[in-house]
């Protein structure tokens, strides 16, 4: 390492109370993701199924199937995110998981191959697809990206349309199999799907596949890799004066997302048996991107807080019936008035400032608490 | 051949005008209208409705002067007069709070997309799926008419025109000029040119940038309106549900001329147009496939358009 | 000395206007050269064309005999020719820390699997990053705001961040654009005291664009003049000062005094 020449007229170099603080924040970071996978295991894996056991049979799958659905999403989304943190707004994750789970659908019908295997097959395919077209389309920036993006999963949707010989055309790919056991010197590591057990199961593997994501999400943003990618959306020209490759940095992020786009689209394809060229629309790619806003872009859980919220709204508002997204629209264009920044950018403290302060404007007593409590 | 050329500038004149509202709208404000498609569409169908239905008491048949039918020009007014309404209000209520409270640019495109859902919803619910058409402006066909009189011109058998598609036409072309005249001799013309260039630049002129950014947005939809009105009478009819599709098709040609500049928009428009007649003639099914994977060759090497600023 | 950095023939054209015409000059390894000239010379212009964030419209530039025009910026950068930018261009989420830390890319050793997995080589780099960022700050005054977001820094510290990222690359040649801009008298007398020191202590070669005459006087060993993108002048301070020429072009377009 290079050795600086200590400057000549300098004063010694303080620190204050908040740099203290921010440096334990930031040293005893390691331990709370830990707590937080452990926290996030017990729920999902015990608590929430201990909860739908009790309830009725016949809405037990039905909840399953709900939950499901909404870690799939989650991990569509969770790669759209990722795509902003490099500074691209990427409403094509649409696209992607339609490949997927046409990868995963053509594969296990056409070449019998195990429905195990389909989903990093459908990933792997996906990130190909993602070089084929990132490497061009990265270099847009802004809207254009947004663009061209939006107008990938139209065209993903017409490629399926046009090639009836492998895709089926628009009846779709209806015989997909449900997954069958591995068994590993005579131990069943993966149990055999039936008609029975399937919403469950389907429920247990995508949670699986969803908190992976998460973490290792977690993982790339804090490392160099994601620091180096916050700096890509903030000022490109200056991280490639530092000796950024730009085409690279951007390129793996997308990858990933797109990844993930595929094995969302594979996870997909199993838990609901067959594939058809809209089961993913323009509307799907629109959505993720809505999940990541609504959830908070500054944050990594943003799209998975973004994904519960806006789809457990949007399973509500089945009640409404034809009035669904209407509903589903004006509560969007509300909660933008609202929370412009997404849920995540809410801080406790904040709306604990704002409601004691209007209250103190009520009462006058109050008024003194918040600014005393600050900092 | 001819047929070609000639469906690819009819197809070409009215893409030009969603594209210049859509782009207008992105000029001024930077926002991403979504909804666009969904505002071509609610043109369309409220023309459909006063051709149609006319005004509650007032049947359309009362319309008829001299013979000669004035329904359709007034239906199309009312379509962007409502439109315009729908956008000034837009703007003021939604799309100004956000961009104000929001630390990002790009959440205007999270409202946006919200505003598109809730015009397909409501269309959707008031109109249904079914497909809307309105009766034929006008009876006759260009090329058995015009035989005689140019026996010169050798049109081939396949060549059709009705009257009522070159009215249109001739009605888009008309449009398209006198928004570009707007554009440049009338003063908030000018005043949206200025904005749309250099917003703080204009601000410091005395440019009232609330106004014209209301004004900008209300004449953005009123365009994809009217345009509405023209095509439901041009094509077979009009789908509430084709929105979507419609916006999609726009940004292809604000794209491929780069955002925010009105003649990129008009290029963009009469090029798509005319490169989707010549495909079907060629390609048939695979026509937007090439069209894409050539937009997406076009963008790599020129990532700003035919004549857009750079990262516009 | 040996020549490091060769600049030949260089022009650049932005449609009819020629901002870079025909600029020729060299600059020896340790040596600090400033390029001077009155607004819109082409000084800045000339800087991204060394820096290859521009492509020339004729002419090469040569880094130790090697042809560096034509190549990626992250290349050149790589090289050891880095740049940093006129206007106070940050990454605004970012602590001025972390921003360094960042900077600090072109002397990691580990690969980018290798940071995800955090393999031993990666996490003493990043180590050592952090040990070398602290240092800088320490070197630059910044340490005391070390933990701020670089958005909230006042302008001087700002350009005090540039140079900050600029060191962490560990460059051969650094390529400062306006440097001393937005910074008063006292803060520029040190800054250029830092320069000088970098290049006394660490054989830096430094090339430099600056409005601030008394600096570009007091740090250059030899000084670039240009005027409508040609190259007008090139000498000790003591010649320029006294060069018609440069005087000429500096009285008839600016006000600004050449600080005789
Ligand atoms: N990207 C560009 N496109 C068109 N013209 C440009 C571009 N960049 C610079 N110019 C023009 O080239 C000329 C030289 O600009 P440059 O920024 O290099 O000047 P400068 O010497 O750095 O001026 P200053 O002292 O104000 O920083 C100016 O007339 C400028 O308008
Ligand atoms: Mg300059």
């Amino acid at each position: 390492m290079e050795r600086f020449p200590s400057n000549p007229n300098l004063p010694s170099p303080q620190r204050g109370n908040l740099s203290n603080l921010s440096r334990f924040v930031q040293e005893s970071r390691p331990t709370w993701p830990w707590l937080g996978t452990v926290f996030a295991l017990i729920l999902l894996f015990f608590v929430i199924p201990d909860f739908i056991a009790s309830m009725r049979p016949e809405k037990q799958g039905l909840i399953y199937y709900q939950f499901t659905q909404i870690a799939l999403l989650s991990i569509a989304a969770a790669g759209v995110w990722l795509t902003f943190y490099i500074g691209r707004i990427n409403i094509g994750q649409g696209a992607l998981c339609l490949v997927g789970a046409y990868v995963s659908a053509i594969v296990q019908v056409k070449l019998d191959v195990s429905y195990w295997l389909t989903i990093p097959l459908a990933g792997i395919f996906c990130v190909l697809v993602g070089i084929v077209i990132g490497w061009p389309i990265l270099r847009l920036r802004g809207v254009y990206f947004a663009m061209i993006t939006l107008i990938l999963t139209e065209v993903a949707k017409l490629v399926v349309l046009n090639f009836p010989i492998v895709t089926n055309g628009a009846r779709g790919i209806t015989n997909i199999p449900l997954p069958e056991a591995v068994t590993l010197f005579g131990f069943t590591i993966l149990p055999e799907f039936t008609a029975d057990n399937n919403r469950m199961y389907f429920y247990f593997l995508s949670m699986f596949v969803m908190v992976l994501t998460f973490i290792a999400l977690f993982r790339l943003v804090h490392s160099r890799i994601g620091r180096l990618c916050k700096s890509l959306q903030q000022n490109e020209e200056l991280a490639s004066s530092l000796g950024v490759n730009l085409v690279l940095l951007r390129l793996i992020p997308f990858c990933i997302s797109c990844f993930m786009g595929g094995v969302a689209g594979a996870l997909a394809a199993g838990v609901q048996h067959n594939v058809g060229p809209s089961i993913f629309t323009v509307q799907d790619s629109v959505n993720y991107m809505l999940y990541c806003f609504m959830g908070g872009l500054g944050n990594l859980f943003g799209p998975l807080v973004g994904t519960v919220i806006l789809r457990m709204g949007w399973n509500y508002l089945t009640a409404a019936g034809d009035y669904q997204l209407l509903f589903y629209a004006i509560a969007l264009i509300i909660l933008m008035l609202i929370i412009p920044n997404g849920v995540m950018s809410l801080s406790p403290v904040r709306i604990y400032q704002r409601v004691v302060g209007w209250l103190g404007n009520r009462r006058p007593t109050l008024n003194t608490v918040p600014h005393n409590r600050k900092s | 051949m001819e047929q070609v050329v000639v469906n690819g500038l009819f197809s070409g004149a009215q893409y030009s005008l969603i594209a210049l509202g859509l782009t207008l709208i992105f000029g001024l404000m930077n926002v991403l209208n979504f909804a666009h498609g969904q505002m071509y569409v609610l043109g369309g169908l409220v023309t459909y409705t006063i051709v149609t239905f006319g005004f509650g008491f007032i049947p359309p048949d009362a319309f008829t002067i001299f013979g000669i039918d004035f329904i359709f020009p007034i239906a199309l007014i009312c379509a962007g007069m409502v439109l315009a309404i729908l956008g000034a209000l837009f703007e003021k209520l939604l799309f100004r709070t956000v961009i104000r409270r929001s630390k990002r640019d790009e959440s205007t495109m999270l409202l946006a997309a919200a505003t598109a859902f809730l015009l397909d919803a409501s269309l959707l619910l008031i109109f249904g799926e079914k497909l809307h058409s309105v009766p034929d402006l006008v009876d006759g066909i260009i090329s058995t008419d015009l035989e005689p009189v140019f026996p010169a011109i050798p049109f081939s058998d396949s060549f059709n025109l009705p009257y009522y598609k070159l009215l249109l036409g001739v009605i888009a072309f008309v449009m398209i000029l006198l928004f570009v005249a707007g554009m440049r001799f009338t003063r908030p013309g000018r005043a949206m040119r200025a904005l749309a260039q250099d917003r703080m630049a204009a601000q410091l002129m005395g440019v009232n940038v609330g106004r014209y950014t209301m004004i900008g947005f209300a004449v953005g939809a009123m365009l994809a309106g009217m345009t509405g009105g023209l095509l439901l009478a041009a094509s077979g009819g009009i789908q509430a549900t084709e929105g979507g599709a419609k916006s999609i098709l726009a940004f292809e040609m604000i794209m491929l001329g780069g955002a925010g500049v009105t003649g990129g928009a008009i290029a963009g428009g009469f090029i798509l147009g005319m490169m989707q007649s010549v495909g079907h003639s060629f390609l048939g099914n695979f026509t937007d496939l090439v069209i894409f994977a050539a937009l997406v060759v076009f963008l790599s090497i020129r990532p700003q358009g035919l004549m857009g600023k750079p990262w516009g | 000395m040996e020549t490091i950095l060769e600049v030949n023939e260089v022009s650049r054209k932005f449609g009819g206007l020629v901002a870079v015409n025909g600029v020729s000059f060299t600059v020896k390894k340790g040596e600090i050269l400033s390029v001077i000239g009155p607004n819109g010379a082409g000084k800045s212009t000339l800087f991204k064309l060394i820096s290859s964030f521009m492509p020339t419209s004729s002419g090469n530039v040569t880094f130790r005999k090697e042809r560096i025009s034509g190549l990626a910026p992250h290349i050149v950068a790589r090289k050891g020719v880095v740049r940093t930018f006129q206007e106070t261009t940050i990454f605004r989420n970012m602590t001025v820390r972390e921003t360094v830390i960042v900077a600090h890319h072109l002397r990691s050793r580990a690969n980018l699997v290798g940071y995800y997995f955090g393999t031993h080589l990666a996490r003493k780099d990043e180590r050592e990053f952090g040990e070398s960022a602290d240092e800088i700050l320490a070197f630059l005054n910044l340490t005391a705001m070390a933990h701020e977001q670089a958005s909230n820094l006042p302008h001087g510290h700002l350009r005090a961040l540039g140079i900050a990222m600029g060191l962490a690359t560990n460059p051969v040649i650094l390529l400062l654009d306006e440097p001393f801009a937005g910074m008063n008298h006292e803060e520029t007398m040190r800054a250029v005291e830092m320069v000088r020191s970098l290049r006394d202590n660490r054989g830096l070669t430094v090339l430099l664009v600056e409005h601030d005459m008394p600096a570009v006087m007091k740090i250059s060993d030899r000084i670039v003049v240009l005027n409508f993108g040609q190259k007008i002048a090139e000498g000790t301070p003591q010649e320029i000062q006294q060069n018609p020429a440069v005087i000429e072009a500096y009285l008839g377009t600016a006000d600004e005094s050449i600080g005789i």
